[in-house]
């Protein structure tokens, strides 16, 4: 069993999210080279987040180090590779690792993107994105209902950075993504980050966009860094998260009641207690927000607690 | 000291020898940021043309194509409009497609997506192959993944097994890779660590198994070699040039010379093994299903000081055994 764990941030009650899924606190991704430090010192982290498939495919030292992780801390799963919007078909024999190391890691839900990776059989292993039409939606909804039934559970999805849109979108994303929601029950990982920088690359104003996110779907914030290149910003999870990003991190966290944090760092990482003590600048931003009532929903027609 | 490994030395390995990193997370940053420009008011994103009416399976392939394509955004556009993507002839402004954002074009903006596809599987490549990547130096190896990319596009959900077509692609004659056969010896020496570390743990021979057996059993086994260990010829010392590397010995890519290495995990330690010519003919006699006694009848057949031979391999056996190296015994 993992031991309970000392969280930076308030407690928001109550859970901030139609699944019954809890606020774990204030987590980090993990990392390959942090494997050492953690198992050596087992700091005192809320949780972790995995990217699923490093972690899948294999029968090695990964998984024996993730199995030794599990006993001691929570372990969220996200995935980079469902690729739930591809017009290929969906790939079953990946559904049933995803769930096998669920399972095995007893991750409380577990999350991927809103995107496609790849078509014809080829995988780019990027997060593309999605033209936001109607067509779209009816084909991510099939998609998304056949996961959670596979893996009997609701899906996550997380909204995803864009640099650049389809002329033939009909539209915003979040209307999207609510849109989904409705239809299939799924729930949402919403990164403020991703926001920013599409916000930034797109040209909308992030208030339009939380303004029109369900927050009774969120279980769960992303906070990261990224490249501001003048003409663009990049979604590099480098660097630490900049002050625009942490206010919306506060701004989301308050409409949702509360959820968890995770801080994703995936290149040029520090040390892991210089990556953590940025992790837990997330109390900051979300101390002074109490969670706020939200206007009742209709229940979700598909999906639900676990 | 000599760092140079003897043979039956083992070699390196541990919990920071952490080559097998993070897959796919975020997009790489671009190795030269655009120009900074600032920004004043966010225009919202530009239509400047009716969108072109298209499925959403079109729509992929054309920006697939683009995104996929070996050689420059541009050239990508030009090969996706002219590509098997119906109605995508009629694209002649990419704009049709892809809205333009406040700052960038369509063409800069999906131009982001191809430098990123490329990047991370070029860097997918240069986490599994340090040292090929040290050997060629940056720029020819950034070219080699680059081909083997363009050749060989992921078809894999999971990038954990995707360098493994690497190997084969060095191996193949007439490919213009300088030095090919020593890097092909080379990648096939660090891709046999990747499948090392991600092979399943099973159980091993015990040497507690060996001291039991009566003397004249010993000509009857078979030794079934563990999942977690990979024998392996080359035509060149690629084990001692990668030991140098991890050194930071800076070492010149060595003349040809035969030379064997058992890779193999202890634990979750991967560990290699320089093998002498005995001790390799008689690992890949018993690896292939052949019982000691015919192990080592081959052996005293191809070795005059055979004789003298026999007691250093009934020695490497306690060795080879502590390690792992056999699963199982068989009568």
């Amino acid at each position: 069993m993992p031991r309970p764990r000392r969280s930076a941030q308030p407690a928001a009650k109550p859970a901030g999210n139609r699944f019954g899924l809890p606020n774990l606190g204030i987590g980090v991704g993990l990392r390959t080279v942090h494997y050492a430090h953690v198992l050596e010192h087992q700091p005192d982290v809320d949780w972790f987040e995995i990217i699923s498939e490093n972690y899948m495919q294999t029968a090695g030292r990964p998984l024996h180090i993730l199995d030794q992780i599990a006993e001691r801390y929570p372990i969220v799963m996200h995935g980079v590779a469902l690729s739930i919007g591809t017009t290929d078909p969906l790939d079953l024999d990946y559904l049933r690792d995803l769930k096998r190391l669920r399972d095995r890691v007893r991750a409380p839900w577990l999350s991927d993107h809103l995107c496609w990776t790849g078509v014809a059989g080829r995988n780019s292993h990027d997060l593309l994105p999605m033209p936001y039409t109607d067509e779209a939606l009816r084909h991510v909804a099939s998609r998304v209902r056949q996961v959670q039934e596979f893996i009997g559970a609701p899906l996550f999805l997380e909204n995803p950075s864009t640099y650049v849109g389809f002329a033939a979108s009909t539209m915003t994303e979040w209307e999207f993504l609510s849109a989904l929601c409705s239809e299939t029950g799924c729930g949402l990982m919403i990164d403020v980050n991703n926001i920013y920088v599409s916000s930034r690359n797109h040209g909308f104003d992030p208030a339009d966009y939380l303004a029109g996110i369900p927050w009774d779907r969120v279980v769960q914030f992303h906070v990261a860094g990224h490249d501001d290149n003048g003409s663009h910003c990049v979604d590099t999870h480098i660097g630490p998260v900049t002050d625009p990003v942490w206010r919306l991190l506060g701004d989301a966290w308050q409409r949702a009641g509360g959820a968890a944090v995770l801080l994703e760092w995936d290149a040029q990482i520090p040390a892991f207690d210089v990556l953590h003590r940025e992790a837990l600048r997330a109390g900051t931003f979300i101390a002074d927000a109490a969670p706020r009532p939200r206007p009742r929903r209709r229940p979700a027609a598909v999906g639900g607690a676990r | 000291m000599s760092t140079r490994p003897r043979p039956g030395e083992a070699l390196v390995g541990g919990l920071a020898d952490a080559f097998a990193t993070e897959r796919a997370s975020a997009s790489p940053a671009p190795r030269r940021p655009a120009r900074r420009r600032r920004i004043t008011a966010p225009a919202p994103a530009l239509v400047t043309a009716a969108p072109l009416s298209a499925s959403l399976a079109d729509l992929q392939r054309f920006f697939a194509g683009i995104v996929m394509h070996p050689d420059s955004v541009n050239a990508g556009t030009a090969a996706a409009r002219c590509g098997a993507v119906r109605g995508f002839a009629e694209a002649a402004r990419l704009e049709r497609v892809l809205t333009s954002g406040p700052q960038q074009d369509a063409l800069e903006r999906i131009g982001v997506y191809h430098y990123a596809y490329h990047a991370r599987l070029v860097e997918c490549l240069a986490d599994d192959f340090p040292t090929v990547r040290h050997a060629l130096g940056e720029t020819v190896f950034s070219r080699l993944a680059r081909a083997f990319i363009a050749a060989h596009p992921s078809r894999s959900a999971n990038l954990n097994s995707y360098g493994g077509g690497l190997v084969t692609y060095c191996r193949a004659p007439r490919r213009s890779i300088p030095r090919r056969a020593f890097v092909a010896d080379l990648a096939t020496l660090e891709w046999a660590m990747v499948e090392v570390l991600h092979a399943a743990a099973a159980p091993t021979l015990s040497t507690d198994a060996l001291r039991t057996l009566s003397p004249e059993r010993w000509a009857r086994l078979r030794f079934r070699p563990s999942a977690t260990v990979r024998l392996l010829r080359f035509d060149h010392p690629v084990n001692a040039y990668l030991q140098a590397f991890r050194e930071e010995r800076a070492p010149r890519i060595p003349r040809p010379g035969w030379s064997a290495t058992a890779v193999y995990r202890q634990g979750f330690t991967i560990w290699r093994m320089d093998l002498s010519p005995p001790m390799a003919e008689v690992l890949a006699a018993l690896f292939a299903g052949k019982t000691l006694g015919d192990a080592l009848a081959a052996l005293q057949r191809r070795h005059a000081d055979a004789e003298a031979l026999v007691p250093m391999i009934m020695r490497c056996f306690r060795e080879w055994t502590e390690g792992g190296l056999f699963a199982a015994l068989e009568e």
